[in-house]
């Protein structure tokens, strides 16, 4: 797989281009900190935030970028056998 | 628990015409039927309930089928009129089906049998072509029922389902002749090629991995997909190799966000023991996906060293 600036900017790509966003002053990068892996997200303000997974960068750029966009929250429904494992 | 079985396909595209000829056959006897319209088609031996929509949007501007009713409480009509334990569910021929599977997901008492779509084969490139709910009637399928094919040939129609949808099984209906069997066990490919389709710009696509799986990445991918992609995430389904119990798959099915409850098999169904997610959505790249599993995957590895 790529290296984290490469996998980085294959991120942001992909969600630009599913929320139909033109790219912009925006970058995003893995980088190590002193807790761990974290993502560092740069908006067009020039402002950066840290999240510990990508997970939250995505959604921080979504709402920079996209924030009309509709979001979704996955529902796990009943267990198909009425009885949990 | 009733397993239901749904028939879309748009307008004229010989639902009914199919689901008349199915319930004349005597393997279904005893078959119940919920058409999503009205219509004036005599159903002899099958009990016929109509349902009618109801739609609730949500506060937070999703429009989630989890609160719609019309479809157990016909099946409940039904059932109080004659137990059955399998009901076909016509629906009408503009149906959004994402919510009508979710709704079979969600519902006490009914099972989801899958998705089947009628698509004829006069008008269909044109329809196809112009209404996006025929789009995605065909590819959120899991199996393409061509018919009037005995008035057109094939001029691309299959070229452009197989592109919408290569995951489904394409088969022919004349006047509604398909036998039964092929309907009742309709499982979706989990080895199909990918597929995209420019005009609507859906694609399916699969994304495979030989390691396995933390179950909490699972999880995150499930949730950042359905984040990030929104309505334009159409199905996922798929088998994955968990890393806490490999040798038990996980079955994940999805429709949107509504997703059934992750299920362990007690065993890989083939030799095949790789993790594989098909994928169906619109605008989605295989390699930002493929990147986002690999980048949750590496969080969830490095908190656990």
């Amino acid at each position: 797989m790529t290296d984290g600036k490469a996998r980085g900017e294959l991120l942001i790509r992909g969600a630009l281009e599913l929320w139909g966003v033109e790219p912009g002053a925006v970058t995003a990068a893995r980088e190590e900190t002193p807790l761990g892996p974290a993502w560092r997200v740069t908006g067009p303000d020039g402002r950066s935030r840290v999240h510990p997974s990508v997970s939250g960068a995505l959604r921080h750029l979504r709402s920079l970028l996209a924030p009309g966009r509709r979001a979704s929250r996955v529902l796990f429904m009943r267990p198909a056998s009425g009885e949990p494992e | 628990m009733s397993r239901v079985i749904a028939v879309t396909g748009f307008l004229g595209s010989g639902k009914t015409t199919l689901l008349k000829a199915l319930l004349a056959h005597e393997a279904l006897a005893g078959d119940g039927a919920i058409v999503n319209e009205f219509g004036d088609v005599g159903i002899d031996h099958a009990l016929l309930e109509a349902g009618e929509e109801e739609l609730v949007e949500l506060g937070s501007g999703c429009l989630c089928c989890a609160a719609r009713g019309d479809i157990p409480a016909a099946a409940a009509r039904l059932q109080a009129k004659r137990p059955c334990e399998r009901i076909w569910l016509e629906t009408s021929g503009l149906a959004d089906p994402a919510p009508i599977l979710q709704t079979l997901i969600a519902a006490d008492g009914l099972e989801a049998g899958g998705l089947a779509a009628t698509v004829d084969a006069v008008n269909g490139a044109e329809t196809l072509a112009r209404y996006p709910e025929a789009v995605k009637q065909a590819a959120l399928a899991d199996m393409l029922i061509v018919t009037k094919r005995d008035l057109a040939p094939d001029e691309g129609l299959e070229a452009r389902l197989r592109a919408l949808n290569p995951g489904a099984e394409i088969v022919e209906a004349r006047f509604g002749a398909l036998d039964p069997a092929r309907l009742l066990d309709m499982t979706p490919r989990l080895d199909a090629p990918d597929g995209h389709d420019h005009a609507a710009g859906i694609s399916t696509f699969t994304l495979r991995r030989e390691a396995a799986v933390p179950a909490v990445a699972l999880t995150l991918f499930l949730e950042t997909l359905a984040d990030a992609a929104g309505p334009d995430l159409l199905r996922l389904k798929g088998l994955v190799r968990i890393a806490e119990a490999p040798e038990r798959p996980v079955v994940v099915h999805g429709v949107q966000h509504v997703f059934h409850p992750l299920e362990r098999l007690s065993r890989w169904p083939g030799a095949d023991r790789s993790t594989r997610l098909v994928v169906i959505g619109r605008g989605i790249r295989q390699d930002w996906a493929e990147a986002l599993m690999e980048a949750l995957i590496e969080e969830v590895e490095a908190c656990s060293i």
